[in-house]
């Protein structure tokens, strides 16, 4: 999986903006903090707006770990 | 709206609920609209559905991941326009449904349970086509006060799936595949039933509290934001009112039957 790093302000600023027909912006942080928009929504924006993204090195990404409230 | 005419001529279908979709969403594929067809054949015959009464379908929403699409995978079989599904993040949208990135994918159904579903008949069945232990949520949402669940993992990290409904409880049975269709129905205060292709895994008897009032998620849970994303790809997505174990076993053949189809059944 990878994806591209954005700043605080830019993942702030897309959340929510659809890149493709139906499908939103959703930025989440990585292991290490940083402010992250996957591959996948970067591959398939086709929002001029945001064609930018497209521009960014895609790299490995580390998910954070979540943990569930359950176990 | 009360459904008691089935479509001739130019129609590409003469089952309404098929031809009511495939004309919303402008769908021709043949292969496809066989599968719908027969779904809504078995899920008719079965009385999961019914033309004269919708109100009393036994299935409230539907989503067919049938398309390849984010529009097409977004809309609601048994009433197109209503629930559509609105994604988010990392989601694949292929001719095998819908897959999670397990990190920011989701879909919000935009059905509530608080404002849909009865508090002691609910459910949410899922076609999965992956067998792997996770602890991420395939689907759920929390109340907003976080006093209630309608969530499920189905396989977690430790072989167990937590069916969740309606209830404050957190006991999960011990469950080692999560692959084919999944169900979790509450038909009483005290029983919740969890189903893999039709065969009971147990039934836990977490006492019914509330029905939470935030969206239902698919692909990850909703408690504000979606978190606990799954990577698991999912064939189809239901929210229904409580299946019993015979309505069950008529839904898991209406789902084998398209899924088989459809190419996709595993």
């Amino acid at each position: 999986m990878r994806s591209v790093i954005l700043t605080e302000e830019q993942a702030k600023e897309m959340t929510g903006i659809l890149f493709a027909e139906n499908s939103r912006f959703n930025p989440v942080q990585d292991a290490d903090d940083n402010w992250t928009i996957s591959e996948i929504e970067v591959t398939n924006c086709v929002n001029e707006d945001y064609f930018w993204l497209k521009k960014l090195p895609l790299q490995k990404h580390e998910p954070k770990i979540e943990k569930t409230d359950l176990e | 709206m009360s459904r008691k005419f089935f479509f001739y001529g130019s129609a590409t279908s003469n089952l309404p609920y098929t031809q009511d979709f495939i004309t919303f969403y402008g769908i021709s594929d043949a292969t496809i609209i066989a599968a719908f067809n027969e779904w809504e054949r078995i899920a008719t015959e079965g009385s999961l559905i019914n033309y004269a009464t919708p109100a009393s379908n036994r299935i409230l929403a539907r989503w067919q991941f049938a398309g390849g699409t984010d529009v097409l995978h977004g809309g609601n079989f048994l009433a197109p326009g209503t629930f559509t599904i609105l994604w988010g993040g990392g989601v694949t949208h292929n001719s095998n449904g819908i897959t999670g990135n397990g990190s920011s994918g989701f879909g919000d159904t935009q059905l509530i349970p608080s404002a849909h579903l009865s508090l002691n008949s609910a459910g949410v069945s899922y076609y999965c086509r992956t067998n792997s232990a996770t602890t991420t949520y395939e689907a759920g949402c929390l109340h907003t006060d976080g006093s209630s669940r309608f969530e499920v993992i189905t396989r977690s990290a430790g072989n167990a799936i937590f069916p969740l409904l309606n209830t404050t409880s957190t006991g999960a049975i011990a469950n080692a595949n999560s692959n084919k269709r999944i169900s979790i129905q509450r038909t009483g205060v005290n029983t919740t039933t969890s189903y893999r292709d039709a065969v009971s895994i147990g039934v836990v008897p977490h006492p019914s509290t509330l029905l939470p009032n935030r969206a239902c998620y698919v692909l990850a849970r909703n408690v504000g934001v979606a978190q606990l994303f799954t990577a698991k790809n999912l064939a189809s997505f239901e929210i229904n009112k409580g299946l019993t174990a015979a309505e069950e076993t008529i839904a898991n053949n209406a789902e084998v039957a398209y899924q088989t189809l459809m190419g996709r059944n595993v």
